[in-house]
Protein backbone atom coordinates (compact mmCIF):
# COMPACT_ATOMS: atom_id res chain seq x y z
CA UNK A 1 0.00 0.00 0.00
CA UNK A 2 2.84 2.36 0.94
CA UNK A 3 4.74 1.51 -2.22
CA UNK A 4 1.63 2.07 -4.33
CA UNK A 5 1.10 5.48 -2.71
CA UNK A 6 4.69 6.42 -3.34
CA UNK A 7 4.48 5.38 -6.99
CA UNK A 8 1.24 7.29 -7.48
CA UNK A 9 2.76 10.42 -5.92
CA UNK A 10 5.85 10.02 -8.10
CA UNK A 11 3.77 9.70 -11.29
CA UNK A 12 1.66 12.71 -10.33
CA UNK A 13 4.76 14.80 -9.63
CA UNK A 14 6.32 13.73 -12.94
CA UNK A 15 3.10 14.65 -14.75
CA UNK A 16 2.98 18.10 -13.12
CA UNK A 17 6.65 18.75 -13.95
CA UNK A 18 6.08 17.64 -17.57
CA UNK A 19 3.09 20.04 -17.79
CA UNK A 20 5.13 22.95 -16.41
CA UNK A 21 8.12 22.33 -18.69
CA UNK A 22 6.00 21.99 -21.84
CA UNK A 23 3.91 25.06 -20.94
CA UNK A 24 7.13 27.02 -20.41
CA UNK A 25 8.48 25.99 -23.83
CA UNK A 26 5.19 26.71 -25.60
CA UNK A 27 5.20 30.26 -24.17
CA UNK A 28 8.85 30.90 -25.09
CA UNK A 29 8.17 33.15 -28.14
CA UNK A 30 6.36 35.61 -25.87
CA UNK A 31 9.20 35.72 -23.39
CA UNK A 32 11.64 36.30 -26.26
CA UNK A 33 9.98 39.66 -27.01
CA UNK A 34 12.15 42.69 -26.18
CA UNK A 35 11.07 43.91 -22.75
CA UNK A 36 12.38 47.45 -23.06
CA UNK A 37 9.82 48.46 -25.72
CA UNK A 38 6.13 49.35 -25.53
CA UNK A 39 4.33 46.03 -25.98
CA UNK A 40 2.71 46.96 -29.31
CA UNK A 41 6.11 47.83 -30.83
CA UNK A 42 7.73 44.75 -29.29
CA UNK A 43 4.99 42.69 -30.95
CA UNK A 44 5.60 44.39 -34.34
CA UNK A 45 9.34 43.79 -34.13
CA UNK A 46 8.93 40.10 -33.17
CA UNK A 47 6.06 39.33 -35.56
CA UNK A 48 7.90 40.72 -38.60
CA UNK A 49 11.41 39.80 -37.40
CA UNK A 50 12.69 43.34 -37.98
CA UNK A 51 16.43 43.97 -37.82
CA UNK A 52 17.80 46.85 -35.74
CA UNK A 53 18.11 49.30 -38.66
CA UNK A 54 14.59 48.68 -39.98
CA UNK A 55 13.06 48.74 -36.53
CA UNK A 56 14.71 52.07 -35.70
CA UNK A 57 13.07 53.60 -38.80
CA UNK A 58 9.71 51.96 -38.05
CA UNK A 59 9.84 53.26 -34.49
CA UNK A 60 10.68 56.79 -35.70
CA UNK A 61 7.60 56.66 -37.98
CA UNK A 62 5.45 55.36 -35.13
CA UNK A 63 6.65 58.11 -32.78
CA UNK A 64 6.08 60.79 -35.44
CA UNK A 65 2.54 59.51 -36.11
CA UNK A 66 1.64 59.36 -32.40
CA UNK A 67 0.90 63.12 -31.82
CA UNK A 68 -1.14 63.26 -35.04
CA UNK A 69 -3.11 60.23 -33.95
CA UNK A 70 -3.74 61.75 -30.50
CA UNK A 71 -4.88 64.99 -32.13
CA UNK A 72 -7.33 63.01 -34.26
CA UNK A 73 -8.53 61.22 -31.11
CA UNK A 74 -9.37 64.56 -29.47
CA UNK A 75 -11.20 65.73 -32.59
CA UNK A 76 -13.21 62.51 -32.76
CA UNK A 77 -14.14 62.81 -29.07
CA UNK A 78 -15.16 66.48 -29.58
CA UNK A 79 -17.35 65.77 -32.64
CA UNK A 80 -18.90 62.69 -30.96
CA UNK A 81 -19.75 64.84 -27.97
CA UNK A 82 -21.42 67.42 -30.23
CA UNK A 83 -23.47 64.73 -31.99
CA UNK A 84 -24.46 63.32 -28.60
CA UNK A 85 -25.42 66.76 -27.25
CA UNK A 86 -27.50 67.57 -30.34
CA UNK A 87 -29.29 64.24 -30.16
CA UNK A 88 -30.06 64.68 -26.46
CA UNK A 89 -31.30 68.22 -27.07
CA UNK A 90 -34.58 66.90 -28.34
CA UNK A 91 -35.25 67.96 -31.88
CA UNK A 92 -32.17 69.58 -33.43
CA UNK A 93 -32.62 71.28 -36.75
CA UNK A 94 -31.73 69.24 -39.82
CA UNK A 95 -29.20 71.88 -40.85
CA UNK A 96 -27.46 71.72 -37.47
CA UNK A 97 -27.33 67.92 -37.56
CA UNK A 98 -26.19 67.84 -41.20
CA UNK A 99 -23.38 70.23 -40.38
CA UNK A 100 -22.03 68.19 -37.49
CA UNK A 101 -22.42 64.90 -39.41
CA UNK A 102 -20.55 66.41 -42.34
CA UNK A 103 -17.82 67.44 -39.94
CA UNK A 104 -17.71 63.84 -38.56
CA UNK A 105 -17.50 62.42 -42.08
CA UNK A 106 -14.73 64.83 -43.02
CA UNK A 107 -12.88 63.94 -39.83
CA UNK A 108 -13.21 60.24 -40.60
CA UNK A 109 -11.84 60.80 -44.11
CA UNK A 110 -8.86 62.64 -42.61
CA UNK A 111 -8.23 60.00 -39.91
CA UNK A 112 -8.47 57.09 -42.31
CA UNK A 113 -6.17 58.93 -44.73
CA UNK A 114 -3.60 59.55 -41.99
CA UNK A 115 -3.82 55.92 -40.91
CA UNK A 116 -3.46 54.65 -44.46
CA UNK A 117 -0.43 56.91 -45.10
CA UNK A 118 1.20 55.70 -41.87
CA UNK A 119 0.59 52.05 -42.75
CA UNK A 120 2.01 52.63 -46.22
CA UNK A 121 5.14 54.34 -44.83
CA UNK A 122 5.75 51.41 -42.46
CA UNK A 123 5.11 48.87 -45.23
CA UNK A 124 7.58 50.70 -47.48
CA UNK A 125 10.34 49.86 -44.99
CA UNK A 126 9.59 46.12 -45.00
CA UNK A 127 10.57 43.48 -47.55
CA UNK A 128 7.81 42.88 -50.11
CA UNK A 129 6.32 39.71 -48.54
CA UNK A 130 6.26 41.16 -45.03
CA UNK A 131 4.89 44.47 -46.34
CA UNK A 132 2.01 42.64 -47.97
CA UNK A 133 1.26 40.71 -44.78
CA UNK A 134 1.44 43.91 -42.72
CA UNK A 135 -0.95 45.70 -45.10
CA UNK A 136 -3.37 42.77 -44.98
CA UNK A 137 -3.33 42.76 -41.17
CA UNK A 138 -3.84 46.50 -40.84
CA UNK A 139 -6.35 46.85 -43.68
CA UNK A 140 -9.16 45.92 -41.29
CA UNK A 141 -8.35 48.93 -39.14
CA UNK A 142 -8.78 51.22 -42.16
CA UNK A 143 -11.87 49.49 -43.54
CA UNK A 144 -13.69 49.48 -40.22
CA UNK A 145 -11.97 51.93 -37.89
CA UNK A 146 -12.97 51.77 -34.25
CA UNK A 147 -14.37 48.27 -34.32
CA UNK A 148 -12.76 45.74 -31.98
CA UNK A 149 -9.78 44.36 -33.87
CA UNK A 150 -10.07 40.64 -34.65
CA UNK A 151 -6.75 39.09 -35.63
CA UNK A 152 -7.25 36.67 -38.51
CA UNK A 153 -4.15 34.61 -38.01
CA UNK A 154 -2.95 32.50 -35.13
CA UNK A 155 0.57 31.81 -34.10
CA UNK B 1 -24.77 -57.50 -12.92
CA UNK B 2 -28.51 -57.71 -12.42
CA UNK B 3 -30.66 -55.14 -10.62
CA UNK B 4 -30.59 -56.95 -7.29
CA UNK B 5 -26.81 -57.12 -7.31
CA UNK B 6 -26.59 -53.43 -8.21
CA UNK B 7 -28.94 -52.52 -5.37
CA UNK B 8 -26.79 -54.59 -3.02
CA UNK B 9 -23.58 -52.85 -4.10
CA UNK B 10 -25.14 -49.39 -3.78
CA UNK B 11 -26.51 -50.30 -0.37
CA UNK B 12 -23.09 -51.37 0.89
CA UNK B 13 -21.15 -48.46 -0.68
CA UNK B 14 -20.10 -45.71 1.68
CA UNK B 15 -18.67 -42.45 0.40
CA UNK B 16 -15.71 -41.33 2.45
CA UNK B 17 -15.11 -37.65 1.74
CA UNK B 18 -11.65 -36.56 2.92
CA UNK B 19 -11.37 -32.85 3.54
CA UNK B 20 -8.18 -31.11 4.66
CA UNK B 21 -7.95 -30.31 8.36
CA UNK B 22 -7.86 -26.58 7.60
CA UNK B 23 -10.99 -26.73 5.40
CA UNK B 24 -13.34 -25.15 7.93
CA UNK B 25 -10.88 -22.41 8.83
CA UNK B 26 -10.25 -21.61 5.15
CA UNK B 27 -13.96 -21.38 4.41
CA UNK B 28 -14.54 -18.96 7.30
CA UNK B 29 -11.53 -16.92 6.25
CA UNK B 30 -12.88 -16.55 2.74
CA UNK B 31 -16.34 -15.66 4.00
CA UNK B 32 -14.81 -13.00 6.25
CA UNK B 33 -12.75 -11.56 3.37
CA UNK B 34 -15.84 -11.38 1.13
CA UNK B 35 -17.80 -9.71 3.88
CA UNK B 36 -15.01 -7.18 4.36
CA UNK B 37 -14.93 -6.30 0.64
CA UNK B 38 -18.70 -5.90 0.58
CA UNK B 39 -18.55 -3.51 3.54
CA UNK B 40 -15.90 -1.25 1.88
CA UNK B 41 -16.98 2.09 0.44
CA UNK B 42 -16.67 2.73 -3.25
CA UNK B 43 -13.58 4.93 -2.67
CA UNK B 44 -11.91 2.25 -0.60
CA UNK B 45 -12.67 -0.38 -3.23
CA UNK B 46 -11.24 1.88 -5.91
CA UNK B 47 -8.13 2.46 -3.81
CA UNK B 48 -7.77 -1.28 -3.33
CA UNK B 49 -8.16 -1.86 -7.06
CA UNK B 50 -5.63 0.87 -7.88
CA UNK B 51 -3.15 -0.49 -5.38
CA UNK B 52 -3.47 -3.92 -6.92
CA UNK B 53 -2.91 -2.38 -10.33
CA UNK B 54 0.16 -0.39 -9.34
CA UNK B 55 1.76 -3.34 -7.66
CA UNK B 56 2.06 -5.04 -11.05
CA UNK B 57 5.25 -3.66 -12.67
CA UNK B 58 3.96 -3.70 -16.24
CA UNK B 59 0.75 -1.88 -15.34
CA UNK B 60 2.62 0.57 -13.11
CA UNK B 61 4.93 1.43 -16.02
CA UNK B 62 1.94 1.89 -18.33
CA UNK B 63 0.18 4.15 -15.82
CA UNK B 64 3.38 6.20 -15.41
CA UNK B 65 3.70 6.57 -19.19
CA UNK B 66 0.07 7.62 -19.57
CA UNK B 67 0.34 10.24 -16.80
CA UNK B 68 3.58 11.61 -18.26
CA UNK B 69 2.06 11.80 -21.74
CA UNK B 70 -0.98 13.58 -20.30
CA UNK B 71 1.28 16.10 -18.56
CA UNK B 72 3.27 16.77 -21.74
CA UNK B 73 0.16 16.96 -23.94
CA UNK B 74 -1.90 19.24 -21.74
CA UNK B 75 1.13 21.45 -20.97
CA UNK B 76 1.86 21.97 -24.65
CA UNK B 77 -1.79 22.41 -25.59
CA UNK B 78 -2.49 24.95 -22.82
CA UNK B 79 0.75 26.80 -23.61
CA UNK B 80 -0.16 27.02 -27.30
CA UNK B 81 -3.67 28.25 -26.48
CA UNK B 82 -2.38 30.93 -24.11
CA UNK B 83 0.37 31.98 -26.51
CA UNK B 84 -2.07 32.35 -29.42
CA UNK B 85 -4.49 34.35 -27.27
CA UNK B 86 -1.75 36.64 -25.96
CA UNK B 87 -0.29 37.09 -29.46
CA UNK B 88 -3.68 38.07 -30.83
CA UNK B 89 -4.14 40.51 -27.96
CA UNK B 90 -0.79 42.15 -28.77
CA UNK B 91 -1.66 42.37 -32.47
CA UNK B 92 -4.95 44.06 -31.57
CA UNK B 93 -3.06 46.39 -29.24
CA UNK B 94 -0.78 47.47 -32.10
CA UNK B 95 -3.73 47.97 -34.46
CA UNK B 96 -5.46 50.03 -31.77
CA UNK B 97 -2.32 52.16 -31.29
CA UNK B 98 -2.60 53.47 -34.86
CA UNK B 99 -6.40 53.68 -35.08
CA UNK B 100 -7.67 56.93 -33.53
CA UNK B 101 -11.26 55.64 -33.45
CA UNK B 102 -10.26 52.55 -31.48
CA UNK B 103 -8.18 54.69 -29.15
CA UNK B 104 -11.01 57.14 -28.60
CA UNK B 105 -13.35 54.25 -27.87
CA UNK B 106 -10.81 52.74 -25.45
CA UNK B 107 -10.25 56.08 -23.74
CA UNK B 108 -13.94 56.85 -23.31
CA UNK B 109 -14.85 53.36 -22.06
CA UNK B 110 -12.01 53.09 -19.51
Amino acid sequence: MKRAGFLLALFTAASVVAFAVCYHFAMRPLRAMPGDLPTELAWLRTEFRLDDATFTKVRALHDAYEPRCMENCSEIARVNERIGALTMKGSPSAAEMDAVLAEAAELQRKCRGDMWRHIESVAALLPADKAQRYRAMMARAIVQPGLPYQPAHSR
Amino acid sequence: MNDDQLKQVLHEWKAEARVPASFRANVWERIAARQETRDLTFAAQFRQWLTGLIMRPALAAALGAVMLTLGIGTGWWKGSQDRTAEWSRLEAQYAESIDPYARTHALTTR
